[in-house]
């Protein structure tokens, strides 16, 4: 009974990721959607000056963006 | 940098820019230095925010450890989001006709969420050389209950989309697929919208000229940029026009002798 158990939890359960085969993203899921405020922040930029979640907002809102790395 | 150029129009529309990677301050400084880059380019050290915001690429290691998948927020003045923009990741399968092109086939582009729809972008061919002509796609899917007016509906912002274009790129019309009747209740209409999912077709040629020639000799990308316009209703109501920005991006190769 138990190994017929084990066999079903395995069945059934997620996809193991196997060595080489990287699992793969839902970009569309991650970070804060549509209709969400985003988290707060308060982070220094490139000349010292400290921006938060605020105070990057013009008067109709703000792009703002993550990218990889400026080094690479 | 692309997104120097676009700061004078944010600017005009009122919109702020920033930008937020893990490199230290001094890193930024030489990158903004080198690219004469005016706006903020925001430290996050130990992707502390990166990782608030839910977007580190688990994936990556070594010195890429603590990366985010890249993407692009627009906010309204309270913070929240309007649209967002991400990079589809590559969905890798360990075939060997993906090995020799060099490349993995599958979901490539961009995928963007607003209220309304969801936008994903992607191109028939990602390796272009002068003289070539291929297609862009948008997949456009209103989400639950909503519509989209289609281009044949006159009396109301039909969707549309035009592209940012130089002389590298040169633009067909786009081709929209049939649309469908739709009875809008609240005032007693017949309307013509797509509420199911939609491809947009838009074919565009890099001419071979002096210009196009050299860019492609020397490799590397481009990325053309358009704007997808669009007004959704429910059931209920209609939602303000939407101009969402979108992207596609296509390796350039010098051609064949």
């Amino acid at each position: 009974m138990r190994n017929v158990l084990m066999a079903v939890l395995l069945v059934t359960a997620a996809p193991v990721v196997m060595a080489g085969q990287p699992a793969t993203v839902d970009v569309g899921t991650i970070g804060p959607q549509a209709g969400q405020e985003v988290p707060a922040f308060d982070l220094i930029d490139q000349g010292g000056t400290r921006h938060t979640r605020e105070s990057i907002l013009g008067p109709n809102g703000a792009m703002l963006l993550f990218f990889r790395s400026a080094d690479w | 940098m692309q997104l120097q150029r676009s700061l004078p129009g944010l600017k005009q529309r009122g919109l702020g820019l920033a930008a937020i990677s893990y490199d230290p301050p001094a890193t930024l400084k030489a990158f903004a230095d080198r690219h004469g880059i005016t706006f903020p380019l925001l430290s996050d050290a130990g992707s502390v925010v990166i990782r608030r915001y839910g977007l580190l690429n688990a994936q990556a290691d070594g010195r890429a450890a603590g990366i985010p998948h890249p993407g692009t927020f627009i906010l309204d003045t309270r913070g929240r989001v309007v649209s967002r923009s991400f990079e589809a990741a590559y969905q890798e399968r360990a075939s060997a006709a993906s090995l020799v092109a060099g490349r993995a086939p599958g979901a490539a582009g961009t995928r963007i969420d607003t209220r309304h729809v969801t936008i994903a972008t992607s191109s028939s061919d990602d390796l272009i050389a002068p003289g070539t002509r291929f297609s862009l796609f948008v997949d456009v899917a209103p989400k639950a209950k909503m519509h989209v007016y289609s281009p044949d509906q006159k009396a109301y912002i039909p969707v549309a989309l035009t592209l940012t274009t130089d002389a590298t790129i040169r633009p067909q019309a786009p081709v929209f697929p049939p649309s469908e009747p739709y009875l809008f209740k609240p005032l007693n209409e017949q309307q013509r919208v797509y509420s199911k999912p939609f491809r947009i077709v838009q074919d565009v040629t890099m001419p071979v000229t002096a210009a196009t020639r050299e860019r492609a000799r020397t490799g590397g990308t481009l990325t053309i940029a358009g704007t997808l316009h669009y007004q959704a209703c429910d059931d209920l109501v209609c939602y303000r026009p939407m101009d969402v920005p979108l992207t596609w991006t296509v390796t350039l190769q010098p051609l064949a002798r």
